[in-house]
Parts: C-alpha cells; sequence; structure tokens
C-alpha cells in the first residue's frame, strides 16, 4: 500500500491548546482511518483475484481431466464441468467466486478432496510459525548490526557489517539452506536437515534427554526451526540493518542529538534512547513489508527444508491445476499482506506521537 | 560517461561491483568459446568426478558416441556432474542464461515502471489514483506467486512448441521468464519514477516548455525522463540482481529453465540431493550466482552514491 499515515510535523509554535482539541476527537479519528483504509483495500483484493482468476482460465490445461485421472470419462466430465461451473462464461464463474468468498467459502480442491480452508490452514500456521521465527531472527540481529554501525560509523564494524548486509541481500537463499545443511546438519550434525518436529515417541525422548524440559523441548520442536528460521531472515535481517543504519545517520545529525551529548549524557543512552527511538518510523515499514514478503515468499526456503508450509503447497496446487487451492490461497495471502500493512501504519502513532491518522 | 567510471573507480566497492559485472557479462558473452566442453554432453564412464579431473583424448573417445564431435581431452577443472557433464562448461553457459533473463526482465520492467509512473505523475487527479490502486494490486500479489502462476500457464506442449520454433539453441522457458519477471516486477520503479515526476512537475522549466507550447508527450519524452535517470539507473541496475537471483529460484522450482539445458537454479536443484556426496556440482553455480548478484547490488549502491545526491550515506 502507497498510503501512509500522515506523519504530520508539529510546527514548533502550535497552539497549546491544540494538542487537547486533537487528542478529544482522535479515537474517531483513528476508526475512520482505519476504515478508510479497509475500504481502499477492496479494490486490491479483487484486482489480485481477478489477475489470477483470469491468467488460470487462460491456462490451457483441464481441471476436470486431472480431477478424474485414468477413469477419465466424458459423459461425467461433462457433468463435472457444469456441476463446477466451469461450462459458464469467465465473467459469471468470476461472479460466482466472489460471492462464495464473501460468504467465507474458498471453495473445495479438486485434488485434495478438501474444502480448501480445511486443507491450507495448518499450512499458513507451519508458513507463519516459520516467517515470525525468522522475523523475531531478523529483527534482533538485524537492528543490533545497524545501532553498532550507525553508532560507530566508518569504523572497521561498519564497513564489516556493511559488507555482510550487502552479501545477505545478495545470497541466494535456497543455496544458503543448502550450505547451512551441509555444514551444520551432514558433516556436524547438530541440527536436523528437514522436518518440522520430532517423528519418534516423545515419552522415549523424554527419557533418552534425562527429564531436562528445556532439552526435551529443543529435540521435539526449536531445534528444526534454527536452520529455516535463519535461512529465511537472512534477507530481511540485511535489508533491516542497512535501513536501520542509514536512518540512524539521518537522526544523529540533527540538533536535538547534539544537545544531549552536550547535556553529559553517555553516548549509548544518547544512541539507544534519543536516535533509535527517532529512526524507528522506516524500520518499522520495512519490517511490516519484509513480513508480508517473507510469508509469501517462503516457497524456496520450505522446499529446501521440506517445510509443509503454505509456499510449498501453493507451488504443487499450480503443477497440479488445483485452481480452487490456488485462488484461495493467493487470497488468503493477499489479505494477509493488506492487513499487515493496515498494522504497520498503525503502529506508527504508538511510536510516534506526533503522527496524526488522517 | 568517463566521470562517472572515474567517480565509480573511486569508490570502491562500486568498482568491485563493476569488475564483477564485467567478468559475469564476458562469461555470458564467450561461454562458447571459453568452455573446453559443451554444456550438455554427457560423458559416459566420466560421472561424479571431482574438479581437476583429466580425461584423455582416448577415454573421450570411448566416451562418446561416434563422430559426434564431442571428442576432446582435458581437465574437468570443476569436475562433473552425476551425469558425466563438465560442470565449468555448465556454470558458463549458466552465466548468458542468467544475465539474458536479468537484462530483458528488467527492460521489460522499466519500460512499465517508466511508462505508469510517469503518466501517473505527471496528470495526477484519477489517472493517477487508478494507476496507483493498479500498482499496488500487483505488489500485494504474494511474491514470486504470480510469476509461478504465469510460468505454469505457459507450460504446456502447444505454447512450448511454438516458442521453440524462435528462439533457437536456447530453452524455450526462456520465453516463461522474460514474460513472467518483466510483468511482476515494474512496481517499485512506477512509483519511484512517480514520485520523482511529482516534484519535477513543478518545476519552472517545465512551466517553460509549457509556456512555448510543448506538447504533453514532447515534455514527458524530452523533459521529464532524460531528469528520471538517475534514480532508474541505479533502480535498474538493482533490478537486475532481483530478476537473476528470481530466475535461479524459479528455475531451482522446476518452473524455469529444463534440464538437460544449462542455468544455475536448475544445476543447485539437481545437485541438493548429491550435496554431501559431490560439493562441487553445487558449490560452483551458487558461487557463481552469489557473486554476480553481489556485483550488481553493489554496482547499485555504488551509482546511488554517485548519482542521487539525498541517498549520500556511504555503506
Amino acid at each position: 500500500m502507497s498510503e501512509t499515515a500522515n506523519s504530520g510535523q508539529e510546527p514548533a509554535a502550535a497552539p497549546v491548546d491544540a494538542g487537547k482539541r486533537r487528542r478529544a476527537g482522535e479515537g474517531s479519528a483513528f476508526w475512520a482511518y482505519v476504515l478508510k483504509r479497509l475500504g481502499a483495500a477492496l479494490p486490491v483484493l479483487i484486482g489480485v483475484t481477478f489477475i489470477c482468476f483470469a491468467i488460470l482460465s487462460a491456462a490451457p490445461g483441464d481441471p476436470v481431466r486431472i480431477l478424474m485421472g485414468q477413469h477419465y470419462d466424458e459423459e461425467i466430465a461433462s457433468e463435472l464441468r457444469v456441476s463446477l461451473g466451469l461450462d459458464r462464461p469467465f465473467l459469471v464463474q468470476y461472479g460466482m467466486f466472489l460471492g462464495r468468498v464473501s460468504h467465507g467459502d474458498l471453495g473445495r480442491s479438486y485434488v485434495k478432496n478438501l474444502p480448501v480452508a480445511e486443507y491450507l490452514a495448518p499450512k499458513f500456521g507451519n508458513t507463519m510459525q516459520l516467517t515470525l521465527v525468522a522475523m523475531f531472527i531478523a529483527i534482533v540481529f538485524g537492528v543490533s548490526a545497524g545501532i553498532i554501525s550507525a553508532a560507530w560509523n566508518r569504523s572497521f564494524w561498519d564497513y564489516a557489517l556493511m559488507l555482510l548486509a550487502v552479501a545477505g541481500i545478495s545470497l541466494p537463499v535456497f543455496w544458503l539452506g543448502m550450505l547451512l545443511q551441509l555444514l551444520f546438519a551432514n558433516h556436524l550434525g547438530w541440527l536436523p536437515v528437514s522436518d518440522m518436529s520430532y517423528s519418534g515417541n516423545p515419552e522415549v525422548l523424554w527419557n533418552d534427554v534425562g527429564g531436562s524440559y528445556i532439552a526435551w523441548l529443543w529435540h521435539m520442536s526449536i531445534k528444526y526451526y534454527v536452520l529455516p528460521g535463519f535461512t529465511l531472515a537472512t534477507v530481511p535481517m540485511a535489508i533491516i540493518a542497512r535501513l536501520t543504519r542509514s536512518s540512524m545517520l539521518e537522526v544523529m545529525k540533527l540538533d536535538y542529538i547534539r544537545q544531549a551529548r552536550a547535556k553529559g549524557l553517555a553516548y549509548p543512552r544518547v544512541v539507544v534512547t534519543h536516535a533509535l527511538r527517532n529512526a524507528l518510523i522506516p524500520i518499522i515499514t520495512v519490517v511490516g513489508n519484509n513480513f508480508a514478503v517473507l510469508l509469501t515468499g517462503a516457497v524456496l526456503t520450505e522446499t529446501v527444508f521440506a517445510w509443509p508450509g503454505m509456499g510449498r503447497a501453493m507451488v504443487e496446487a499450480i503443477n497440479q491445476l488445483d485452481y480452487p487451492v490456488v485462488l484461495g490461497g493467493v487470497m488468503i495471502m493477499a489479505v494477509v499482506f493488506v492487513v499487515v500493512n493496515l498494522i504497520v501504519d498503525l503502529t506508527y502513532g504508538l511510536v510516534d506521537p506526533r503522527v496524526r491518522y488522517g | 560517461m568517463r566521470d562517472l567510471l572515474r567517480q565509480l573507480f573511486r569508490h570502491g566497492s562500486g568498482f568491485v561491483g563493476l569488475v564483477i559485472v564485467f567478468v559475469a557479462v564476458v562469461a555470458g558473452l564467450f561461454c562458447g568459446t571459453l568452455s573446453p566442453f559443451s554444456p550438455t554432453y554427457q560423458y559416459r564412464g566420466q560421472e561424479k568426478l571431482p574438479p581437476g579431473s583429466a580425461i584423455t583424448a582416448d577415454e573421450a573417445r570411448q566416451a562418446s558416441y561416434a563422430d559426434n564431435g564431442q571428442r576432446s581431452s582435458g581437465t574437468f577443472i570443476w569436475g562433473t556432474d552425476s551425469s558425466g557433464r563438465d560442470v565449468y562448461s555448465r556454470v558458463l553457459h549458466g552465466a548468458r542464461i542468467s544475465l539474458l533473463v536479468g537484462v530483458v526482465a528488467t527492460v521489460i520492467n522499466v519500460l512499465i515502471g517508466l511508462l505508469i509512473g510517469t503518466v501517473s505523475g505527471y496528470f495526477g487527479g484519477w489517472t493517477d489514483t487508478l494507476l496507483m490502486r493498479l500498482t499496488d494490486t500487483f505488489f500485494a500479489f504474494p511474491g514470486v506467486l504470480l510469476a509461478i502462476i504465469i510460468l505454469a500457464t505457459l507450460n504446456n506442449d502447444e505454447v512450448k512448441s511454438v516458442l521453440g520454433s524462435i528462439s533457437g539453441s536456447i530453452d524455450p522457458g526462456i520465453w516463461g521468464l522474460f514474460i513472467a519477471l518483466g510483468l511482476t516486477g515494474w512496481t517499485g520503479i512506477a512509483r519511484v519514477i512517480r514520485g520523482t515526476v511529482i516534484s519535477l512537475r513543478e518545476k519552472e522549466f517545465i512551466e517553460a516548455a509549457r509556456a512555448v507550447g510543448c506538447s504533453n508527450s514532447r515534455i514527458i519524452l524530452l523533459h521529464i525522463i532524460p531528469n528520471c535517470m538517475a534514480p532508474l539507473t541505479v533502480l535498474a541496475t538493482m533490478q537486475v540482481a532481483y530478476n537473476i537471483l528470481s530466475e535461479a529460484g524459479l528455475s531451482f522450482l522446476g518452473l524455469g529453465i529444463q534440464p538437460p539445458n544449462a542455468s544455475w537454479g536448475g544445476m543447485l536443484s539437481t545437485a541438493k540431493n548429491y550435496f554431501y556426496d559431490m560439493p562441487w556440482w553445487g558449490i560452483f553455480p551458487g558461487l557463481a550466482l552469489a557473486l554476480t548478484v553481489l556485483g550488481f547490488n553493489l554496482l547499485g549502491d555504488g551509482l546511488r552514491d554517485i548519482l542521487d545526491p539525498r541517498m549520500k550515506v556511504r555503506t
């Protein structure tokens, strides 16, 4: 979304009561803003599904043939086509799809013999978990690296970290994943190659680790998240580090930072409380954007680590011409994208009280 | 141009990027003469050889079929893959595919982004609203998914036979990559160009051009677009890196260039299952890919520092 909350810079000599009046009317302005943004999201959602629908209808494959497999029979096929609405004109089909979606019905998978929502829900959950882990790693390491680079600008650590960041942006994630697997799983044997959790008996594992809850949890689940999490985190980590650095440097040039230093505040305190806080807005923007990109772009990481997520399910569905799953998945992802962007824009006000919604 | 090169040279990391890009372009252009072996030829009995293994003329004769011109002796400096193909030659030919897709898709991105960005920024009003909503829609499309959907659509026998007849020796899958990546990566360019055009629109020289009676199209083509060149160059350089990565990703998923034709993503996808036993097969194409993308990113960073004075923060 290109729209962002107005970061209205208050003029220095604003009337004293302006602040009060604004606060009184803020609640309704806030909700009006939320409503306006949701309204603007609707055409985007319709557009996304329409593009997807149009491309899929232009696709030459015949889903009914796929659906029936070896037992293809012309008579049953034509009946099936009618019952699925595939014989109707394109726009009618699209209208039927929108109608169903507005009731919360994403249709039924051709291949899996399951409702799309039921099929995709667990996969979506798996991708969401991986994305949250990756985003956590990316924020912690990315923001730290950016702060270090900005605080010691033009030092050895600045150059080293920024070189790492460019390398991080340039590394193909699937190759990085393969290298990490080779080193940490195959050669060192510290971490599992793939899968999401321990496949054996949890009670046997409990006895094996000697009754330590942390060790049990580690072998049960946590260790499976380390490699895919770091792999998926690389690119956003690098982007966040670069942006934190440039945003901090921008703020550190300002007068109030010099003022804080002149007052005799310690440098670390100025960097963290004065500079970082005011450098946060662009960082939040990029975190939000990357969250959506990660959630939807985890296909490659999921493929390398055999993670049973949404991305892989979508690629599989596209190859099997399972249109309802593709459409439903695109729809879910677009909704997440819009919602995440809205949340990002709303957090601006939490971080910076000068931001007003309009 | 000479000035730009001198500034790049002084920039350091930007120059490193330029050198890497230059090497990649040479590899892509002259891969035919530079490769010691055919990229697709399978030498029987020479499978899974580690880097540096030599093949004598005698062995080569035994390993090849009669009279196909593939009998040559030499060294597999980066080893062979599981089918007995020379990894080095395949990586060189992969450079051609990567650069071709990267550049052509970026040209399409730039054309679409420039058109939408200038029209939207210059005319404003409902044209702007409509075009930006369209941009939002494409931007909201989940990741590489749109590219995957487009590729899957084009991946059928009829389309393939038509495309195959016009693409000659190159894998017909490349057309799908051009289209899929060309149609998806333009949103960032469109937005930045729109912003630039909006700030340019109010400048005096545009007003002067309008006052002497220039038409809108003349103003856009001769006065607006030349002034967008700085951000456009930077964005396009970065976009090449992004498109090369996406091409590799799509080929890795088996949707782009199909084996036996050589592409870095495709090589990595088959090498993945042999990575522990024959790491060279996965290391070299991955390294080539990472370095090429790094080169374009460093070059883009350097160009931004030089061309865009607002972003003077050096990396």
